[in-house]
């Protein structure tokens, strides 16, 4: 009986820690593309909630204005450039994949209108050198950015293509 | 059955062992499948310590007085709580009951969800894993709760009448969870100096590990400190004994770790401090239960002969001088981000926390150790007794509370200091109200009076926060003083938890302050029939009483308690002799007010029916329980999870708060930043 429990329980064991290198590819503990972001979201949460306390400080009394006023300014500054980086990393790799579904999309639908100009876009891509490459894709992507819409200049917010001016701050929009 | 748990404890050596070198290897050279296969091996580890567990669960429930564990620790009479608490009743078991927290702890270690700190987690559960390793090489070598006897005892000896208490339910296991708990923030730390990932990931990932740790560590000692008040029987909660110090000395440190890392958070400072305390911390931590352990000394608490003392010494110098030679290589790395800018802030409030915490801890190491260091220079063993560690922490206890009240009412960074006395002159004015009152009511200990006065002062500054900051809340949302209130609280769970925290400790000081400088004892031989009167009481001895058990036999007195003629209830202190461990022990009364107890011990008596008591007078002890009660709640508050965001939400906050804080840069910021907070809530 014991030696029996004793070889369920070896076999067991092993097979669990065993199968992973059989498995396929799911969910891992080491990959993690996005840890910068993470990371920026992470220092961005804690100016945050900083400026929040600042905020609540001052409204209880226990900053003076001025005092409130400079720590505020420093906070903020600190918070723009995190979320300026943070922003800025998201707004990348989010038109990357923007593309690529469009793309696909597009093929899939097979569109007239789009459809040729992107075809046509990646035919040339795939056309020209592998150093032109990068200039191409360039103008691939600000191409495409026209017909998918735009981004406010002053603060990030997604504006609809045809907006003038940005709904949320209210800048004027190229 | 006792063989599958042996077993399962090797297998589990093997799988720990296997899961730490696999986790470095899969990270270094960068195979994913390693590094899964290397996580399942935590989780391995924990189902096979778990089975053995279960199985000398299953021994002590079945009374297989085979195994030596079980006919030490259990005897057949006992009720089904205390012989689930055998488990850790012994130093095997116990031993046993650590390795499964640790396997538990590093199986949620690495299956938890997290958004920050994942690259940290293979290095981190590698350390957990070689702790793991240790304690499965003792638990298969010196310290085997599986080990047979060669010859099969009728019954078991039982437990010790002494640990016979709802305390042994909730004290060991608390404080081992303390104990092992904070390997998980010295293993994130670790992980974050080998990999260089020194940022705010790691201090993240920990904090709430180290709120937890240092939650069931709070707990466990609050529980040990009502326990030795109720059932040891000498009219007090805490001996400085070395075992308790033991245990205080890793609480006193953890307190320090967290709150230095929320300045290293805001801040990104203290970054070398930080690693240095939570290092301290963990070994403080194992140095516990070295001395428990090890023989060296002597106290309630230690496990008779045991040989693992030279082990856990070996252990804890490996893990000193190799993390500490870490943080030296990467000391580079830890330069401060940023200065203190004044004397006047929050921040050299903490720091002065820190240093208080610290310096108490130095204090009662020192106090600890010393005995063992005169024995080494003059062979004569020179214990420290309670006095040297009531002069020396006493003040520094204070300074650490009074501490706490100012840093309620002290912005980050710096703070003017007109608005400074603007802050305190509420406060400061009451708590000299209370403190004149004292006096006049009587109390006229200088040193008693000056402490409750700061007390007075703590818990005026917190309840003055709280009132402000919800008459803050209201003006800004036009809730009700209730609603604002809780609102409050909800809003800023960390902070206010903390504030919480202090509380519960400003009436556990209360209590320690009132009970150590006016507490009145008495001893007086009563005939049936006389009295005796102490402070405002008077006590009638009615009679006393013998009977048999099962194991015991019983005398127990009854007293009669009067205040002015008034009666006021019965007392029955007892006595009674353990027939299994041919021991006799003494069971206290105690009637508990609000204001004070009256404890009483029954000492002995002789045949003529002269009996002798010893009567104590305890007052404010009531305080330090229900201190105790506050500061786990504030724990809890601190500690209870924020709602998980979605990514989508994260991403629209992001977008929002980018439009709030450039739009501020042209406008009147307090207005957008409130509406922005509210169009964000929505």
């Amino acid at each position: 009986m014991t030696v029996f429990a004793v070889i369920v329980l070896t076999a067991a064991a092993f097979a669990f820690i065993a199968y992973p290198f059989f498995k396929q590819r799911g969910y891992s503990a080491v990959s993690t593309g996005d840890q910068k972001s993470r990371e920026l979201l992470s220092r961005r949460d804690t100016t945050y909630s900083m400026l929040k306390e600042l905020e609540f400080d001052y409204q209880s009394g226990i900053l003076t204005e001025e005092d409130y006023r400079d720590l505020e300014a420093r906070y903020k500054r600190k918070a723009i450039s995190i979320l300026k980086d943070a922003d800025d990393l998201e707004k990348g790799s989010e038109a990357e994949e923007g593309i690529e579904a469009e793309i696909r999309r597009l093929r899939r639908t097979g569109t007239k209108q789009a459809g040729d100009e992107v075809e046509q876009a990646v035919a040339k891509l795939r056309r020209v050198g592998k150093n032109q490459a990068g200039d191409q894709v360039e103008e691939a992507v600000s191409k495409l950015r026209q017909t998918r819409g735009k981004f406010c200049p002053q603060c990030g917010t997604a504006a609809k293509a045809d907006d003038r001016f940005c709904a949320s701050c209210g800048a004027k929009l190229r | 059955m006792a063989d599958i748990g042996y077993i399962a404890l090797l297998l589990a050596l093997v799988a720990s062992l296997y899961s730490a070198t696999a986790f470095v290897f899969g990270k270094r050279r960068n195979i994913p499948a390693l590094v899964d296969s290397a996580r399942n091996g935590v989780v391995a580890v924990c189902g096979l310590v778990s089975i053995a567990v279960l199985a000398l669960l299953y021994a002590i429930l079945t009374h297989d007085f085979q195994i030596e564990y079980v006919a030490s620790y259990t005897a057949r009479d006992m009720s089904l709580t205390y012989l689930l608490s055998a488990i850790w009743a012994g130093n095997d078991g116990s031993l046993l009951f650590w390795a499964w927290l640790l396997a538990l702890f590093g199986m949620i270690v690495v299956l938890q969800r997290r958004d920050v700190g994942r690259e940290l987690v293979p290095y981190a559960s590698t350390i957990v894993m070689v702790t793991e390793v240790f304690f499965l090489f003792l638990l298969l070598s010196v310290a085997n709760p599986f080990h047979k006897l060669s010859f099969l005892p009728a019954d078991g000896r039982g437990l010790n009448p002494l640990l016979e208490n709802p305390g042994m339910l909730f004290h060991p296991p608390n404080l081992l969870g303390g104990y092992v708990g904070f390997t998980i923030p010295f293993a994130f730390a670790m992980s974050a100096l080998l990999t260089r990932r020194l940022g705010d990931e790691w201090i993240v990932s920990i904090r709430r590990w180290t709120l937890v740790s240092w939650l069931l560590l709070s707990i466990g000692n609050i529980i040990g400190a009502w326990w030795a008040y109720v059932e040891l029987g000498w009219g007090g909660y805490w001996a400085w004994d070395p075992v308790e110090n033991a245990s205080l000395l890793p609480w006193l440190t953890g307190t320090a770790f967290l709150h230095s890392i929320m300045m290293q958070r805001r801040r990104g400072i203290l970054k070398k401090w930080n690693m240095v305390l939570v290092i301290i911390t963990f070994s403080l931590s194992i140095f516990g239960t070295f001395l428990t352990r090890s023989g060296i000394l002597s106290s309630v608490h230690t496990f008779a002969d045991t040989t693992l003392g030279p082990f856990f010494l070996v252990f804890i110098g490996v893990t000193l001088f190799s993390s500490l030679g870490l943080l030296y290589y990467r000391s580079e790395l830890l330069n401060s981000e940023a200065e203190m800018e004044s004397l006047v802030s929050r921040e050299s409030t903490f720091l002065m926390n820190n240093l208080f915490l610290v310096g108490a801890a130095f204090a009662v190491f020192l106090g600890e150790i010393f005995p063992l260091i005169s024995e080494a220079v003059r062979g004569v063993k020179i214990t420290v007794g309670a006095p040297f560690y009531n002069q020396v922490n006493g003040p520094i206890f204070l300074a650490i509370i009074f501490l706490a009240g100012v840093c309620a009412l002290i912005g980050w960074r710096r703070s003017s200091v007109s608005n400074l006395m603007r802050n305190f002159l509420w406060p400061l004015a009451i708590a000299l109200v209370i403190g004149s009152a004292l006096i006049i009511l009587g109390v006229r200990q200088p040193y008693a009076v000056f402490a409750f006065t700061v007390c007075a002062f703590v818990l005026t500054t917190i309840l003055y926060e709280w009132f402000r900051g919800t008459r803050a809340r209201r003006r800004m949302r036009g809730d009700n003083y209730l609603k604002a209130f809780f609102g409050l609280l909800g809003a800023n769970r960390p902070r206010y938890g903390g504030y919480t925290v202090h509380i519960g400790l400003v009436l556990i000081a209360i209590g320690v302050i009132g009970s150590s400088f006016y507490n009145v004892e008495k001893e007086a031989t009563l005939l049936p029939g006389e009295s005796m009167s102490i402070k405002n009481y008077t006590l009638t001895y009615e009679n006393k009483d013998t009977f048999q058990t099962e194991t015991r036999q019983v005398d127990s007195a009854t007293l009669s308690v009067f205040n002015g003629g008034k009666l006021l209830g019965k007392i029955v202190p007892s006595k009674y002799y353990s027939v299994s461990y041919e021991q006799s022990v003494t069971e206290v009364a105690i009637r508990s007010t609000p204001a004070e107890d009256l404890y009483a011990i029954l000492i002995g008596w002789d045949d003529a029916g002269a009996t002798s008591f010893k009567i104590l007078v305890n007052p404010l002890v009531s305080w330090i329980w229900i201190g105790g009660i506050v500061l786990v709640l504030g724990g809890l508050i601190a500690f209870w999870p924020e709602r998980r965001k979605l990514p989508v939400e994260i991403r629209v906050e992001a977008r929002e708060t980018v439009g709030s804080v450039s739009n501020k840069k042209s406008g009147n910021g307090i207005n957008k930043v409130r509406s922005s907070s509210e169009a964000r809530r929505g």
